[in-house]
């Protein structure tokens, strides 16, 4: 874990995720978990709070007689996703470009 | 520690939240264990109980507070006119108490000045009393000086010098007296004013600096 994931990059993932299809909570924390080392424990708290922002919804679905609760996301959750990944992008660039070259960056 | 210990402890420290804030949380955790191949791995890499609640807590407080702030633009004003209406309705409750005793206190204070005021003038009155009667002594010595002629006529010499001695006397603490009242007025009066005038001045500027 070197480099710490701020919560707006971790509900990107989590919008990513869902947006894919509708996944319920373990699965989704587990698709995360494969991709980057994040702590279990905080993958909760972005799912509750997507939810209460009308970026994702959920449902009930019954699986082998337990309960899965699925999550869904919402067009507002699409926005939001759409916008994440932009702003990754040029994100990404800026920290590539600096990293893989030390490129004199003027301030604009 | 077993997944239903790890949920009774996470309860326990959730209780702190509103219920379907809590209610949300032990449902997801008890699905995550549920769906976990390895129950008590499961336990273990999701850390303590008490960290975990931490963690959604801190959560739960940051949306609040962040709910608030995007709303503090229009809460700013929402709070100046509430806080008025709220003002205003408890002045008009309390002013059965309030009214009798801010009329109780500006009595006080109207007695106060009237007695002082009433200080200041018997000082004058006495001030100027003594002057006008210094002034009728020393009126009252020149009568019995003149008085003094008919002792030397119509009596003897030394009558006529002791009538004409207690006139001169007289003349003299007369003038004495009302001369140094008259100098005690010309300075105490105004002095008097000028104190009055300030004692005013200084109830009547606290007031309008409290407004």
């Amino acid at each position: 874990m070197a480099f710490a994931i701020s919560t707006q990059l971790l509900e990107a993932l989590v919008l990513s995720v869902c947006y894919t299809e509708d996944t319920y909570g373990y699965r989704i924390t587990q698709n995360i978990k494969n991709a980057i080392d994040i702590s279990e424990s905080t993958l909760y708290p972005v799912l509750r709070r997507l939810q209460k922002e009308g970026k994702l919804t959920t449902y009930d679905k019954e699986y082998n007689g337990r309960n899965r609760r699925y999550y869904a996301i919402t067009d507002d959750g699409k926005r939001q996703l759409s916008s994440y990944k932009s702003e990754w992008e040029n994100h990404k660039k800026g920290i590539d470009s600096v990293l893989n070259g030390g490129v004199e960056h003027e301030k604009s | 520690m077993k997944s239903h210990e790890f949920i009774e402890k996470l309860n326990k420290e959730l209780e702190v939240l509103p219920e379907d804030e809590r209610l949300s949380a032990l449902n997801y955790y008890e699905e995550y264990f549920s769906e976990a191949a390895d129950e008590e791995r499961a336990v273990i890499k999701l850390g303590t109980p008490e960290a975990v609640a931490k963690n959604i807590i801190r959560e739960y407080n940051n949306q609040a507070v962040s709910k608030a702030e995007s709303n503090k633009p229009k809460t700013g004003q929402k709070i100046n006119d509430t806080n008025k209406i709220l003002i205003a309705i408890i002045l008009v409750l309390l002013s059965p108490v309030i009214l009798p005793l801010a009329g109780g206190a500006a009595a006080i204070v109207i007695g106060l000045l009237a007695g002082v005021f009433g200080i200041f003038i018997s000082v004058a009155a006495t001030v100027m009393a003594l002057m006008i009667s210094g002034y009728a002594i020393a009126i009252a010595g020149v009568a019995v000086s003149v008085v003094s002629i008919f002792a030397f006529v119509s009596l003897s010499l030394a009558d006529g010098l002791f009538v004409l001695g207690t006139g001169i006397v007289l003349v003299a603490v007369g003038l004495v007296f009302g001369i140094f009242m008259t100098w005690a007025t010309i300075k105490l009066i105004p002095a008097l004013i000028s104190w009055f005038v300030d004692l005013c001045n200084l109830l009547f500027k606290r007031r309008k600096k409290t407004v």
